[in-house]
């Protein structure tokens, strides 16, 4: 039986997961709109992002729109893997009762 | 510091987080980014539908039988179309904003396209208007080339966002189009607002009827 991945199992980082796992592959999500939709402080968020990023899950690109710094968050191809991952074992548990 | 209770709170419930929570938060992020993270076809479809309809039902009736169309009628078709237009432009600029990456480069070219014909049909259309050539060919010439160009980026369209419904829809349009030359010219008025405008209208209602019966999309 395997365990639940614990970076992904947690509802914060499970719905920036979720949010990130939306965009067509390749687009990414701009750090403050994605804190609008979720309706996190910039802080939580942060963290949590950091969480996701150390666990090569979320990529994050810091650049500059004029003089504006801004910080766009993509999910990698590793994160799309860990939250199919994950999605497939939440429904085994909700069916069978375990995850395989 | 001001985020430790927040993260301690969360570490808290991570360990009691339930499957049927974890499968909601799942479509909820499907579902908040069908909502608010893209386009709406069904709105944007619905102005300009019923734009089309109400615009080409009144230059068909204030026409007279070459097609020519009072100043006035004219006035109020462009007025109907540029407010669908600023409508689809504010909702595809606060549906798509902070997207970056290849559909936001697609999204920009394919709206270039919009702007860069609608320009140059306003500029032929206007050179028409301004020439000796008679109102019988210069009306169903005016008519069809903004309707042509509709249906050639729809079509286009499709293709980028690979939307059978987009294709049908221009591939109609450009049919009706058609159709509507061999009727008299103020009658191709009524065929385009009813055929054109209604076909938009329809297609919005058939994607909301297969929206809501497609389950949230989860990875």
């Amino acid at each position: 039986m395997s365990t639940l991945d614990p970076v992904i199992h947690a509802p914060a980082r499970l719905q920036i997961a979720a949010t990130l796992a939306q965009l067509p592959v390749g687009d990414s999500l701009a750090f403050t709109r994605l804190q609008k939709e979720l309706s996190m402080t910039a802080g939580n968020l942060s963290t949590h992002v950091q969480k996701l990023e150390n666990a090569g899950y979320v990529e994050v690109t810091k650049t500059y729109e004029g003089r504006s710094p801004v910080t766009y968050l993509a999910l990698s191809t590793s994160g799309r893997g860990a939250l199919e991952t994950y999605t497939r074992q939440m429904r085994e548990i909700l069916t069978k009762g375990t995850p395989d | 510091m001001a985020e430790q209770p927040e993260t301690q709170k969360d570490s808290a419930r991570e360990d009691v987080m339930e499957p049927a929570e974890s499968l909601r938060i799942l479509d909820q992020g499907a579902s908040t980014a069908r909502n608010r993270l893209q386009p709406d076809d069904r709105q944007i479809l619905v102005a300009w539908g019923s734009s089309w309809l109400i615009g080409y039902i009144l230059l068909w009736l204030t026409s007279d039988a070459n097609g020519t169309i009072a100043l006035w009628a004219f006035a109020v078709f462009m007025a109907l179309l540029i407010s669908a237009a600023l409508f689809t432009a504010i909702h595809l600029g606060r549906r798509t904003a902070g997207i970056r990456g290849p559909s936001a480069t697609s999204g920009s070219m394919y709206g270039g396209a919009w702007i860069i014909s609608f320009i140059a049909v306003f500029v032929i259309n206007n050179r028409l208007a301004a020439s000796d050539l008679d109102a019988s060919i210069t009306a169903p010439v005016s008519f069809g080339l903004p309707v042509m160009v509709v249906a050639i980026l729809y079509m286009a369209g499709a293709a980028i966002y690979r939307s059978r419904a987009q294709f049908v829809l221009g591939a109609w349009i450009m049919g009706s189009l058609l159709l509507s030359l061999f009727a008299e010219m103020p009658t191709a008025y009524a065929v385009m607002g009813f055929a054109g405008g209604g076909a938009m209208l329809i297609t919005a209602l058939v994607l909301h009827a297969l929206r809501g019966r497609t389950t949230p999309r989860t990875p």
